[in-house]
C-alpha cells in the first residue's frame, strides 16, 4: 500500500545533529576593515546627449564635418570637461585628506576604519 | 581646406600628470623649447630644478611638434635617421607637387599652399576621427559601442591611418611618394584616409543605440 | 612709369654692391612688383623680364664679368636641350630645373676665372689643360656646365664626357675588343657618347663640313672612305654599335688632326677625369679578373686628346673624389686623385679651385630659393641656421632646404 506523502510532510525533516556536523567559519564572521573603491568610480556614460545631437547633425549633412562645427566643438568640450573633472576627482581622492562629514570617499573611509578596527 | 591653428597640439608634448615611474620628482620643471620667448619671469625659474632636455627637441627651423610626432610613428626598429630621411623626402615631394601645381594654374595662386608643414597639419586635422568603436560585452553579446576619443588618441589615429595607407602599396612605389600622395589627398579632404574616417563615423552613427552601454 | 622702373632697376643694381640682408632685398623685389602692378596695360603688351637683385639678363657667358658674380642667368631652353640633353647637369639639378621651370646657373668666380683664361688663351699654342678640383658638392660639374655653355656659343666643338666613372663603374655592356687583343670594348656606352656628341655639335658640324683624312676599314664589307664627313663617321658608329668604340677612337684622332690644321677649335670637357687613372675598374675580363682602366678601348682616345701635342683646343677637366672608390678618397687634391701617372700625363696644367659659397653667393642663393617658393619657413634667423648647418656648401644647402 502506498502512503501519501502528506503524512510524512507533517512530521518534517529531523534537524542535523550538531555533533555530527560541526559549524565551520568559512568566511570570517565580522566586517573587513576596508572598503573597495569600486562604487566610487561612478557611471562612465557621459555626453550622451551631445553625441546624439552630433549624430543627428552628421546624418543631416551626410557626414561632412565642416557643417557641424558647433556640434563637434560642444561634444568635444563636454568630453574634455568630463575627463578633467574625473582627473581632478581622482587627484583629490589620492590626496586622501580625512575630513569630517558623511560624504566620504573610499580612501577617507579606509583611513577612518584603520583607526577604529574591528576587534579580533 | 580650412587651416586649423594648432594651439591644441601642445597636448602632444606635455604630459598631463606626472608619471608614476618618472625618474624626476614632481617639482622638476619641463625644459623650455624656445630660446627667447616663453620665459615669463626669469626669477621664477631661477631656483627650480629642470629636467634634462630630450634629444629630439630643438629650436631650429627643421623642428615641428607634429612633424616630430609623425617621425616617431614612421620609425621602425629605432632607425630614426631613416625615418627622418623618409619624412624629408615626403615633404620634398609634396613641395614639388605644389609648386608644379602653382606653375600650372594662372589664377587664384593664393589658394595653393606651399608651406609643407601647413599641409601636413591640414591633412592630419582633416583625418582626425571624433569617435571610436569599442567592443563591449553585455549579456553574452558583443556590441560595437561608439565612445568619444581624447585629443591625443585622435591625433595618433589620424597619423596611423595616413601611414597605414602609405604602407599599403606596390613594392615598386617608395614610401615617401605614397605618403606624399596620401597627405596631399587628405589635406584636400579626399582620399582613402578621409573615407576611412567617414566610414567610422557612419558606423558609429548606426550603432548609436548602444552608446549607453559603455563603461570604463 | 618707365622712368620709375628704371629707377628701380638702378636701385637694385646699386644695391648689389652692398651686402644687404634678405629682408631688404625682398622688400625691393616687392617694390618692383608693385611698380608693374600700377601699369597693367604696359605689362600686357610686352612682359618685361623679371629683374631681381639676384638675376642678370646677360645670358651669354662670354659677356659676364666680375659685376655679375653671385647672380643667376638663365640658359635658354633650346641651348640647354642642345648641350645638356645627354647629361652634364647633376640629376638633382635637373629635377630642380623642372620644378622651377627655368634653367638657371649662378655666375661664380671659378667659372669666370676659367672663362677669362680661355678667352685670353693663344689657341695656336698647344692645348692648355685646366683642372677643376674641390671638395664634394661645391659645384665642379656646374662650373663645367657654365664653361660648356660658353663653348657652345663660341663655336667650339664640344668633346664632352658627362661623367667618366660611369664607364668604369657601371658600363651597360662589356665585350672583348675585336681589333686589340686583351682590350675591352664598351659598345653601348661608346654609342651613347657618340649620340651625345652628335646632339651637341650637329649644327656646327654641318656648317664646318669637316672631312676624314683617311679611310677607315671596319670589316671586310664596311668602311668609311677618306673624305667622308664627320657626321657620317658618327652616324656609322651609332648605327653599328659593335664598332662604336673604334669609331670613337677614329673620331677623336680626326678631330685632333683637324684642330691642329686649324679647321675647327675644340673644347674638351671631361667630368671625373681621374677615373681614367684609377687602379681598377668594376669590369671583369675573361679570366674573371678586374681590368684596369687602360685596358678599356675608350680610355686611350680621351687620354690622347688631353695631351699637349695638338693646338686649337682647350681641355677642361675635373677631378672628383666620388669618381674614385673606397680607400682612394681621402683628399680632393689633383696630385692625390690623379696619382703619379695621371699627374705626369697632365703636367703642366692650370688648377682651378672651386670652393664653397661666399657670403654674397649664399645670400643670393637663398633669395633665389625664396623667389621660387622653395623655402617657406622664414622666421627670423633662418639664413643663419642654414649657413651654419650647410657650411655654405652648395650641395649640402640644397639637401637641407628641400624639406623646408
Amino acid at each position: 500500500m502506498r502512503i501519501p506523502g502528506a503524512l510524512y510532510a507533517a512530521r518534517g525533516r529531523a534537524p542535523q545533529n550538531e555533533k555530527e556536523v560541526p559549524f565551520q567559519e568559512i568566511l570570517p564572521l565580522r566586517l573587513k576593515n576596508t572598503v573597495s573603491g569600486k562604487a566610487d568610480s561612478g557611471s562612465d556614460v557621459a555626453c550622451l546627449q551631445e553625441m546624439g545631437v552630433l549624430f543627428a547633425c552628421l546624418k543631416d549633412n551626410e557626414f561632412v564635418e565642416k557643417y557641424c562645427n558647433k556640434e563637434i566643438n560642444q561634444f568635444q568640450k563636454c568630453y574634455k570637461f568630463y575627463m578633467d573633472r574625473k582627473f581632478e576627482a581622482k587627484k583629490t581622492v589620492n590626496q586622501g585628506i580625512v575630513q569630517p562629514g558623511n560624504n566620504l570617499n573610499y580612501k577617507q573611509l579606509n583611513k577612518y576604519m584603520r583607526r577604529f578596527p574591528n576587534p579580533q | 581646406m580650412g587651416f586649423v591653428p594648432y594651439t591644441t597640439l601642445s597636448s602632444l608634448r606635455t604630459l598631463k600628470c606626472c608619471r608614476l615611474m618618472s625618474m624626476y620628482p614632481p617639482h622638476f620643471a619641463e625644459p623650455i623649447l624656445k630660446k627667447d620667448s616663453e620665459i615669463i619671469n626669469k626669477k621664477d625659474v631661477s631656483h627650480v630644478p629642470i629636467k634634462a632636455a630630450p634629444n629630439d627637441l630643438s629650436d631650429s627651423i627643421f623642428y615641428g611638434v607634429l612633424k616630430n610626432k609623425l617621425l616617431k610613428y614612421i620609425t621602425k626598429k629605432g632607425n630614426g635617421s631613416l625615418a627622418k630621411q623618409l619624412l624629408t623626402d615626403t615633404l620634398e615631394t609634396i613641395k614639388r607637387t605644389q609648386i608644379e601645381r602653382l606653375n600650372l594654374i594662372n589664377a587664384e595662386k593664393e589658394n595653393v599652399i606651399i608651406d609643407t608643414e601647413r599641409i601636413l597639419v591640414n591633412a592630419i586635422e582633416n583625418s582626425r576621427p571624433l569617435l571610436q568603436l569599442s567592443e563591449i560585452k553585455r549579456g553574452g553579446v558583443k556590441y560595437q559601442v561608439p565612445i568619444p576619443l581624447t585629443e591625443k588618441k585622435s591625433y595618433f589615429l589620424a597619423m596611423k591611418w595616413l601611414l597605414d595607407a602609405a604602407r599599403e602599396k606596390d613594392r615598386k612605389v617608395h614610401l615617401p611618394d605614397k605618403l606624399a600622395w596620401e597627405i596631399l589627398d587628405a589635406a584636400h579632404g579626399q582620399g582613402r584616409v578621409i573615407k576611412k574616417k567617414d566610414d567610422l563615423h557612419r558606423q558609429c552613427e548606426s550603432n548609436r543605440a548602444y552608446a549607453h552601454y559603455r563603461w570604463s | 612709369m618707365k622712368m620709375l622702373r628704371k629707377q628701380f632697376v638702378n636701385l637694385s643694381r646699386v644695391s648689389t654692391h652692398l651686402p644687404r640682408n634678405v629682408l631688404a632685398s625682398r622688400a625691393a623685389s616687392r617694390g618692383a612688383e608693385m611698380s608693374t602692378n600700377v601699369a597693367p596695360a604696359e605689362t600686357a603688351t610686352a612682359p618685361p623680364p623679371v629683374i631681381n637683385e639676384f638675376r642678370t639678363g646677360v645670358t651669354n657667358p662670354g659677356e659676364q664679368s666680375e659685376l655679375h658674380v653671385a647672380k643667376f642667368y638663365t640658359i635658354p631652353i633650346e641651348e640647354k636641350k642642345q648641350i645638356f640633353s645627354g647629361g652634364g647637369l647633376p640629376k638633382q639639378y635637373e629635377k630642380q630645373i623642372k620644378t622651377f621651370t627655368e634653367a638657371c646657373l649662378m655666375v661664380r668666380s671659378p667659372a669666370l676665372e676659367l672663362l677669362h683664361y680661355i678667352k685670353n688663351a693663344d689657341l695656336t699654342k698647344p692645348a692648355v689643360r685646366y683642372v677643376l678640383y674641390g671638395d664634394n658638392g661645391v659645384g665642379k660639374t656646374l662650373t663645367m656646365a657654365h664653361v660648356l655653355h660658353y663653348g657652345a656659343l663660341n663655336d667650339f666643338l664640344l668633346v664632352h664626357v658627362p661623367w667618366a666613372p660611369n664607364w668604369m663603374k657601371r658600363p651597360k655592356e662589356a665585350a672583348n675588343s675585336a681589333s686589340q687583343e686583351g682590350f675591352i670594348d664598351l659598345p653601348f656606352d661608346a654609342a651613347a657618347w657618340l649620340i651625345h656628341f652628335k646632339a651637341q655639335n650637329s649644327k656646327l658640324l654641318q656648317r664646318l663640313q669637316l672631312k676624314t683624312s683617311k679611310e677607315y676599314v671596319w670589316s671586310k664589307r664596311e668602311s668609311t672612305p677618306a673624305g667622308a664627313t664627320l657626321i657620317e663617321l658618327v652616324e656609322h658608329g651609332i648605327a653599328r654599335i659593335k664598332y662604336a668604340s673604334e669609331t670613337t677612337a677614329a673620331l677623336i684622332s680626326e678631330l685632333k688632326q683637324l684642330a691642329t690644321a686649324g679647321q675647327c677649335k675644340i673644347m674638351v670637357a671631361i667630368d671625373g677625369y681621374n677615373a681614367f687613372f684609377h687602379p681598377i675598374t668594376r669590369i671583369f675580363s675573361d679570366n674573371k679578373q678586374r681590368v684596369s682602366p687602360d685596358r678599356i678601348t675608350l680610355t686611350q682616345p680621351f687620354l690622347d686628346i688631353t695631351s699637349y701635342d695638338w693646338t686649337n683646343g682647350v681641355c677642361v677637366l675635373s677631378v672628383d673624389k666620388i669618381a674614385m672608390t673606397e680607400g682612394y678618397m681621402s683628399s680632393y687634391m689633383p696630385r692625390y686623385l690623379l696619382g703619379k701617372e695621371g699627374f705626369e700625363h697632365l703636367d703642366p696644367f692650370v688648377p682651378v679651385h672651386v670652393g664653397n659659397y661666399t657670403d654674397k653667393e649664399f645670400i643670393s642663393y637663398i633669395n633665389y630659393y625664396l623667389d621660387r617658393h622653395w623655402i617657406s619657413k622664414t622666421q627670423p634667423g633662418f639664413e643663419e641656421q642654414l649657413k651654419f648647418l650647410s657650411n655654405m656648401n652648395p650641395y649640402t644647402l640644397m639637401r637641407l632646404v628641400r624639406g623646408l
